[in-house]
């Protein structure tokens, strides 16, 4: 029957995506939540568990009382009709057993809206391991409702939760016919008073339920989430830890992201040519192969990043490590305005301001998300990389390669500073409200599961590629139609294409920076991707494109370096080069960056603010650079 | 009145009352932090924030503001 499905509700790490995991393997998908930016996953119990039953994965929340945008989809799944056409059939809540007490809330809330409920109760050897034991039937006489243990790693158990909710819905149907008249609502809200007797009442159910064993293993989470943390969140220590940690994380996703980058451009390079060789004189395979295969190139050369970082982040986060890096930064972040919470995301950043700016759903308060949402596109994303990697190669030719790596670093950390200075501005004159609040759980360290770290990658990565690519495609077409045409004699001439009509235009703009109307058209080519500027320099220089990357930087550079002016001066220069790098750290230009940034502000306002100031304050930036390196007598 | 912003690393006692922004004792109150139950402050981060207190076997992260409104 449409419209009938179970909801899995229940408190951050309490198992809830392990033990969703296990009910529905792979047969699921991600929906966005209609009016709002929350994704939450749809599925059907996997077939080896006799009839499907829809089941549908929310956000975790402390109560049903929503604090933060994402927490409020998971309120709007069970009390409105508005997403998924009814109010669930029945409700599974997910309890950690080691938390008893306090995931005990979410279960109390579900019963007084009026749910079907049955209990998942996850954790239970971990409960053992801190030489406890949990009396599962008296924890059902006491709250009046099943309790099914289930073990999210090795799926035992979830085979009885099945069977019971399909004898739940069996009796719906039965019942009445009619289940979109679920009459559950949302209780009123709870006073200290309420919370207090509840409180209360959880201690007297734990006391029934939990008794000791006496077999308190060596490996109790407690303790040695104790001794880890205390290195781990120590006043020095700590901090120190942080730094590492995010170093060598960031190390290791450049030098192993590296060669799989150059083996996606490879492929790509070279199966354009192979299409351009089998009808060589075809204008539409030369459309075909230059402008659609080529531009798909562009948005796929970044999936190897995108896939190693959010794999790390994905790691570290099941791993409980998040939660205090997002702890050891909120102080210094507060002081401008964020929120520890704006760490993931900003850390996303610099893989890909899509994923990132949707990692900031979960700060609850407004003023914090539209400031880190608003610095987002300052942290040096992949896409400037290959852009950087070529400016830097031509600025140290010939020296000690130290020194681009040096300055790379340097590079990365001023965008860092570019997009906290941001920040710290912006927030003196925000007139939007505060309420803000940090109150971060800090979770058991606990093994990581692939599993779910890897269906993590797999969304983020997925959502990545279907939002960027038919943005890049469709203006990469544009960009390669406007290099081919007009066509003289059956030939294409780049000096008289509208493109480079466009850059003369652009030329009065440009000289101030130390370019020319070929950086311009090179940089308007950027809009469609950051990276395209490189080969689309070399173009303008006729360079033909080489079959990887490295050898058309090594064939660009000396073309660069004989580039002249038309005053016969050379175009690029230590100061006009610097100059470049510059006004790349900090312009906005990916555009499917500005129409995610609608989403999450929910607007075209901000994005457009984003979109001209970026640049504006990127070009200014660029010119008073290259004009004081000038005045210095720096060339 | 006394508050666990007050208290230094190694503190326990019973919770008072909460008071302060609704949303931020109501938050508290979710995360189990509620009058009558044992909190124990056990450490504080590199920038004198956030307090790192536990109740329950819960363990959790609070600003400054966050603590001021737990009363002890």
């Amino acid at each position: 029957m449409p419209g009938n499905f179970v909801a899995i509700v229940g408190a951050p790490n309490a198992g809830k995506t392990s033990l969703y995991n296990c009910l529905t393997g792979s047969n699921y998908k991600t929906v966005n939540y209609p009016g709002a930016t929350v994704d939450y996953s749809v599925g059907e119990t996997q077939a080896q568990f006799g009839n499907t039953i829809r089941v549908v994965d929310t956000p975790g929340t402390y109560s049903l009382f929503p604090k933060s945008q994402d927490e409020q989809v998971t309120s709007k799944i069970l009390f409105s009709t508005e997403a998924l056409g009814t109010k669930p059939s029945a409700v599974v809540v997910v309890v950690d057993a080691t938390q008893i007490r306090r995931h005990l809330l979410v279960v109390e809330q579900a019963k007084q809206s009026g749910f079907t409920i049955i209990v998942a109760l996850t954790m239970i050897d971990l409960l053992e391991k801190q030489g406890l034991n949990l009396n599962i039937s008296a924890l059902q006489d006491s709250l009046g409702v099943s309790v099914i243990p289930v073990n999210g790693l090795s799926g035992a158990g979830v085979d009885a939760l099945v069977r019971n909710l399909q004898e739940i819905q069996k009796s719906k149907t039965n019942e009445s016919e009619n289940l979109a008249h679920c009459e559950a609502q949302l209780p009123e809200q709870w006073n200290m008073e309420q919370h207090f007797q509840f409180a209360a009442k959880t201690q007297r159910i734990f006391e029934r339920v939990i008794a000791k064993t006496g077999k308190k293993s060596s490996q109790d989470p407690a303790i040695y989430t104790q001794k880890v943390d205390s290195v781990m969140l120590h006043p020095i220590w700590g901090i120190l830890l942080f730094i590492l940690i995010m170093t060598g994380m960031f190390t290791s996703i450049f030098w192993a992201a590296k060669p799989l980058m150059d083996g996606v451009n490879n492929a790509f390079n070279w199966f354009s040519e192979m299409l351009i060789k089998t009808a060589p004189n075809s204008g539409f395979m030369q459309f075909f192969a230059n402008g659609i295969v080529s531009s798909l190139g562009a948005v796929l050369v970044f999936v190897p990043q995108i896939v190693i970082l959010f794999f790390v982040v994905g790691l570290l986060e099941d791993t409980g490590y998040l939660s205090r890096a997002a702890t050891l930064v909120d102080k210094p972040l507060s002081k401008i305005g964020l929120n520890g919470r704006s760490f993931v995301p900003m850390l996303s950043g610099y893989a890909c301001a899509i994923p990132a700016m949707m990692a900031a759903r979960t700060i609850s308060s407004k003023r914090e998300k539209f400031l880190t949402l608003f610095v987002i596109p300052l942290f040096s994303c992949s896409a400037r990389l290959p852009v950087y990697a070529l400016l830097l190669s031509f600025l140290f030719a010939g020296q000690s390669s130290w020194k681009p790596g040096v300055a790379m670093a340097a590079i990365y950390i001023l965008s860092l500073v570019a997009a906290l200075t941001t920040a710290a501005i912006l927030n003196k004159f925000l007139k939007i409200g505060n309420s803000s609040f940090f109150m971060m759980e800090l979770p058991y360290y606990r093994r990581p599961s692939l599993r779910s770290v890897l269906k993590g990658v797999w969304t983020r990565t997925y959502g990545y590629v279907t939002r960027a690519a038919p943005v890049i495609v469709v203006f990469s077409i544009l960009m390669w139609a406007g290099a081919s045409f007009p066509r003289q004699n059956n030939e294409s001439k780049l000096d008289q294409s509208y493109l480079a009509q466009a850059g003369k235009v652009l030329e009065p703009i440009m000289k101030p920076m130390g370019g020319d109307w070929r950086t311009g058209v090179s940089l308007l080519s950027a809009f469609t991707a950051r990276e395209v500027f490189v080969s689309s320099l070399a173009v303008m220089f006729n360079v033909t494109e080489q079959e990887n990357k490295e050898a058309t930087q090594t064939s660009l550079l000396p073309k660069m370096q004989e580039a002249k002016t038309e005053s016969g001066a050379p175009l690029f220069t230590t100061s006009s080069t610097i100059g470049l790098i510059l006004f790349f750290m900090i312009a906005l230009q990916c555009l499917t960056t500005v129409g995610i940034a609608r989403r999450e502000f929910g607007g075209w306002t901000m994005p457009i603010v984003q979109l001209v100031l970026f640049n504006v304050v990127g070009y200014t930036v660029a010119v008073g650079a290259v004009q004081l390196l000038r005045a210095m007598g720096i060339a | 009145m006394q508050t666990i912003a007050d208290t230094k690393p190694g503190f326990s006692g019973t919770i008072a009352n909460l008071k302060g922004d609704a949303h931020i004792v109501e938050r508290l109150a979710e995360l189990g932090l509620v009058p009558g139950n044992t909190i124990r402050v056990t450490g504080v981060v590199t920038f004198g924030e956030p307090l790192l207190v536990e109740v329950k076997g819960t363990h959790i992260a609070l600003r400054r503001s966050e603590a001021r409104c737990i009363q002890i």
